[in-house]
């Protein structure tokens, strides 16, 4: 006997995976821009496996830059399977409360849904804050979304605030990702892009004892051997 | 004899066929003389619930030899059940913790369970052992006069009363991306909340875990699924749903969040 299946249409969950990045004049200096928008484009096949292996998880891919404002660079969600990457250019300061209340706006619900996954925030910079970014994060953190996000932070250089990456992240079990070189900003990207989309994807659910206050996604942590392939100079370092 | 017709199933969620893991759902239904019982558990899956399965069965077989020893102990009086209810879940929440400790007192945790944990999770464990078993809880008791529903944590119910067009959707979780209140939790009766109906109020109820309404577009496609089923049961009878409802919620599950869904329909034959 062959009925209908009860119910309306059925969708696999959104997941909202969001770049936000620092392009701010200092991005320039020794081809950090260049490295950051080769490693974001690289790293979309590796996001694209990924999303097959989690077939119930639809991936959609954002992007916001920084400088003087902020700006979306790729506004309207778009699947993983076809995002391409347009390269960010470097100008101006570095607006990143600015960011922040876009991002803000991005996850308040609507347009947000409760049935989401929780959405995955990347935040890269080479610097300081330029304006009153605090009020941003604040903003951004008391969304429902914003507070449960899986929110990373990478530093590019030295100069990078550690200080600031950490505030964004507020999770004690995730630590700032500090790229000193090239290759090594290719690697956490391409971390952030496969380790974590699939740990975000998952839809195992969690007591609030068994999560960290904010995100309820464990991330896992960056293995010992991750570095032990890598070959950089000294004069490659940023 | 029960005046219900009763539903059900729990299928393994796609994802956890793609990764090899058991379906952390679970549910016992039983019944007592006239009175029927539906627990429904989702064991959490998270890697600090590595045991969420055997968690979850042991809280839907616990949740309803509880009940159904305090109804013979009280003649079938849910009046009574009802005044105590918030004592009933304190004993639910007693007798799972007890359940689970024996279990883990014959079954130590060991290395390939907890390797994979940092030490945040680790020492989460350490501090409360019932974590890896954690899940969630919903138990429903329906007599030809009352329905009770206690539950902690985001199982979803629907109810559909006569002579209402809207189908009522209980679930108290206001949490999002998939946190939830759990039975591992300190004091976890805390977070328990119970609800009563008439049953010549009630025309069907769907209960079920988060699985089955996360795979909708909409919470009004989930809604629907309470309407069509009233009316499959009327065109092809309620064997006709047991027969079908594991294939239409691996269907779902598949097409829609991935997760285990649980699912139990029921149907007052009194209205």
């Amino acid at each position: 006997m062959d009925i209908v299946r009860p119910g309306g249409e059925l969708a696999t969950r959104p997941l909202h995976f969001i770049w936000v990045a620092d392009c701010s004049t200092s991005m320039r200096n020794n081809g950090k821009m260049d490295a950051l928008n080769t490693a974001i484009r690289d790293a979309i096949p590796h996001m694209i496996r990924v999303a097959e292996e989690n077939p119930n998880a639809d991936v959609m891919v954002r992007a916001i830059s920084f400088a003087s404002g902020a700006n979306w660079h790729v506004e309207e969600p778009v699947h993983i399977d076809e995002f391409r990457w347009n390269d960010l250019q470097a100008h101006g300061v570095t607006d990143m409360g600015k960011a922040f209340h876009l991002l803000k706006d991005a996850l308040k619900m609507p347009p947000m849904t409760d049935r989401a996954l929780p959405p995955v925030l990347v935040l890269i910079t080479d610097g300081q804050p330029t304006d009153d970014y605090s009020d941003g994060l604040k903003e951004l953190l008391k969304q429902p979304w914003g507070r449960k996000a899986v929110r990373l932070g990478i530093g590019i250089g030295r100069s990078a605030n550690e200080r600031v990456l950490k505030e964004f992240i507020d999770n004690d079990d995730i630590k700032v990702l500090q790229a000193d070189n090239a290759e090594e900003l290719v690697e956490y990207i391409k971390w952030v892009s496969t380790v974590v989309l699939k740990a975000a994807s998952s839809p195992a659910s969690q007591t609030e004892e068994a999560v960290s206050p904010t995100s309820n996604v464990v991330i896992p942590e960056i293995p010992d051997d991750f570095w032990d392939d890598m070959d950089v100079s000294v004069e490659d370092v940023w | 004899m029960t005046s219900f017709e009763v539903a059900y199933s729990s299928v393994k969620g796609n994802l956890h066929h793609i990764r090899k893991l058991p379906n952390q759902d679970a549910i016992d239904v039983k019944t007592l003389g006239d009175i029927l019982l539906v627990s429904i558990a989702d064991g959490h899956g998270s890697r600090t619930c590595f045991r969420s399965d055997t968690g979850s069965k042991m809280a839907v077989e616990v949740a309803n030899v509880l009940v159904a020893d305090k109804l013979l102990n009280s003649n079938h009086d849910l009046e009574a059940l009802e005044k105590q209810s918030k004592m009933l879940c304190k004993e639910i929440c007693a007798l799972w913790s007890k359940t689970v400790l024996r279990h883990l007192g014959k079954n130590a945790f060991i290395d390939d369970e907890v390797e994979c944990l940092n030490e945040s999770k680790r020492r989460d464990l350490g501090k409360n052992a019932l974590l890896a078993y954690g899940t969630t809880l919903m138990t429903l008791i329906l007599s030809k006069n009352k329905i009770i529903v206690i539950n902690i944590g985001d199982g979803e119910l629907l109810v559909k009363f006569k002579d209402k067009e809207d189908v009522k959707v209980l679930n108290q979780s206001k949490r999002i991306g998939n946190e939830t209140e759990s039975l591992a939790l300190p004091y976890a009766h805390r977070y328990y909340t119970v609800n009563t109906y008439d049953s010549s109020d009630v025309i069907a109820i769907l209960a079920a875990t988060d699985g089955y309404p996360n795979s909708f577009k909409q919470e009004k496609g989930y809604m629907k699924v309470i309407d069509d089923l009233l009316q499959i049961k009327k065109s092809h009878g309620i064997k006709a749903i047991q027969d079908n409802l594991g294939t239409w919620l691996e269907d779902t599950s598949k097409n829609g969040s991935g997760d285990d869904i649980t699912a139990c329909f029921v149907t007052n034959i009194a209205q």
